[in-house]
């Protein structure tokens, strides 16, 4: 399905949905059908941009803004692909037999079909739990960029950060059946038994997966691009890891919250640099 | 077997400045042998893309289709994939949704559905505010929709920004607003409390609110404070002379309620005001232990046993 889209300025980032077209439908991976979507700009793109999404119940409430965003590339002559990781959002799959290692052979999987003859690079952009599959990935020799967005800092802490939201939900609403904290959840799951969190049904697969992922970001000083971004109230740097954090209305985007269109603009700013910086710099070497 | 496809519509959103021609990106759910006479179209849950919380839309579609029925998963304008522009804050969106905004749009898909799927009926809802639309839709657009799944419709208004236009008793907008629920189009007489618990009933019915803490203790208050046989206060009047309309006008429901929430509570006396226990098309399922999102297992296989039971119930003829 492609969509032709009328062009119009955004007035500001943040308001940008003007993407020359985007193409939607279903690659074959690994035995699954895998839901993309596909936003190409009106020119012939600068370089192209991966997007990792959050946790199935993070994508719920992420999503206007990472449409925003995909849109908002696509305006400044950007190919962007954005997935649904098998089992989850619209593609096909069953979670239950999802492990973030599967979802990584999938980015790979997008990675290279987006990178196609390599004359352009490649930035693969994660939002949390993308953001640790993303940087994964480049570790490996993946891309030739990382953006991540407040990546989770293991997949355990992920899945544990899961477990509690489910816990407050349950407390608020009074859920009968008792309200399992994330320890307790942890532990039935180390004795080898299915927990519910958030409408999908997490495996002691998942939850051994994950407990083997750290994030990790290839050294700085090797020259292969990277930027990690914390999201919080007030802009900052660390000065001892050199970490930016960047303003974003609170709550964040990927949890419940009062605002459809989020306060983003610094973010997508400060992202949008650091890609058009990597474009520049592949530049010379296309021409 | 998925499909995504892209509906042209005409229509607007209410205040969010979509008007005039736009498009829904959809998946359809079409399977391989189709003898059901009917197309389920699931709207959008509220603000969330059209595989909702924990994917249940996604359960029920591919669960049906197994079965023999076509689903339209849509992403109204703005929403989820499709484009279109949306107010900044959620409160102005839901204010738009309860009041009917997004049905001229539904019926759009429902046109299409038929077109495109060859089916002469269609099954229209959702959870939450999908749930509204589809009521909204059905009372406005009589032919397009020929029976509603509705799972925790909100029938109570929600938002601060509401509270200007609710009257308080006594006003003369309260009587303008029991002149227009008693005005409904069916034979039942509605009249609703605008008494007291009003104030009360306001902060518990905030989604966003310190109140919403109390959770169940909410439905319980409501119970509590309201007059048996009276539409509670705080009420949706516009939805609920929406919905008491279909339903006295033999639309087939399916209700599904997580028992003992609010919205629960508000369908029971809204419910009972309007009908006072005579027959009324609605088949209520109220789920223990089923959260309001409708989320959780224990909602999640509710749903999946009663909505193909439901469907082959009320269309037998057809299958």
């Amino acid at each position: 399905m492609t969509t032709a889209r009328p062009s119009t300025k955004p007035s500001h980032p943040g308001q940008a949905t003007c993407a020359a077209a985007e193409t939607a439908g279903y690659f074959s991976i690994l035995g699954e059908r895998i839901y993309y979507v596909i936003h190409r700009p009106e020119v012939d793109a600068r370089a192209k941009v991966l997007l990792a999404g959050p946790l199935p119940d993070e994508r719920t409430h992420a999503h206007l803004t990472w449409i925003r965003w995909a849109r908002l590339l696509a305006h400044r002559g950007f190919e962007v692909m954005r997935f649904d990781y098998s089992g989850t959002g619209e593609s096909e799959g069953r979670f239950e037999t999802a492990t973030l290692s599967r979802w990584m052979e999938e980015v790979v999987f997008c990675l290279e079909r987006l990178g196609g003859d390599g004359s352009k690079p490649v930035v693969i952009h994660g939002l949390r739990m993308g953001g640790l599959i993303g940087a994964r990935a480049f570790q490996e020799g993946y891309g030739d960029a990382v953006i991540a967005w407040d990546p989770s800092i293991s997949g355990e802490a992920l899945m544990i950060d899961a477990a509690r939201r489910q816990q407050a939900a349950n407390l608020v609403q009074g859920i009968a059946g008792g309200v399992p904290g994330p320890r307790a959840i942890a532990a039935r799951l180390e004795q080898g038994l299915p927990v519910e969190i958030n409408g999908y049904t997490w495996t002691p697969a998942l939850w051994g997966d994950a407990k083997s992922w750290k994030l990790f970001f290839p050294d700085p000083k090797a020259g292969r691009p990277q930027l990690r971004l914390h999201l919080g109230r007030r802009a900052a740097v660390d000065p001892t890891s050199s970490l930016e954090t960047v303003p974003i209305s609170w709550p964040p985007f990927w949890v419940v919250g009062h605002r459809l269109i989020h306060e983003v603009d610094s973010l997508f700013e400060r992202s949008l640099r650091f890609i058009d910086e990597v474009a520049m710099r592949r530049a010379p070497e296309v021409s | 077997m998925r499909e995504i496809v892209e509906i042209p519509l005409t229509g607007t959103n209410g205040s969010s400045g979509m008007s005039g021609h736009a498009r829904a990106v959809a998946t359809v759910h079409r399977p391989a042998l189709s003898p059901r006479s009917t197309t389920v179209i699931l709207l959008n849950a509220g603000h969330v893309p059209r595989n909702g919380h924990g994917g249940l839309p996604v359960n029920i579609a591919d669960t049906l289709c197994e079965q023999g029925w076509p689903v339209v998963r849509v992403d109204l304008p703005g929403l989820g994939d499709s484009p279109g522009s949306l107010p900044e804050r959620i409160e102005a969106f839901w204010l738009d949704l309860k009041n009917g905004a997004h049905a001229s749009l539904a019926a759009g898909v429902s046109d299409w559905a038929k077109d495109a799927l060859g089916k002469e009926n269609i099954a229209l809802g959702g959870v939450c505010g999908a749930a509204v639309t589809a009521v909204f839709t059905a009372h406005r657009y009589p032919g397009k929709v020929q029976s509603l799944l509705l799972i925790e419709p909100e029938l109570f208004e929600s938002e601060p920004a509401a509270e200007a236009e609710q009257p308080f008793a006594g006003s003369s907008g309260a009587a303008e607003a029991l002149s227009a629920a008693e005005a409904f189009a069916c034979d039942c007489k509605v009249t609703a409390r605008l008494g007291p618990s009003w104030r009360l009933m306001r902060l518990l019915s905030r989604r966003r609110g310190k109140y919403r803490w109390l959770g169940r203790l909410q439905g319980m208050i409501l119970r509590m404070v309201s007059t048996p046989g009276e539409i509670p206060a705080r009420a949706n009047l516009a939805l609920v002379e929406a919905w008491a309309e279909v339903a006295g006008r033999g639309v087939p429901s399916l209700v599904m309620t997580a028992e003992g929430l609010l919205w629960e509570a508000y369908f029971r006396q809204s419910r009972h005001a309007v009908f006072r226990g005579r027959e009324d098309g609605v088949l209520h399922i109220a789920v223990p232990g089923a959260n309001h999102v409708f989320s959780n297992a224990a909602a999640k296989a509710a749903v999946l046993e009663t909505v193909p039971a439901w469907l082959e119930g009320i269309q037998p003829e057809h299958q």
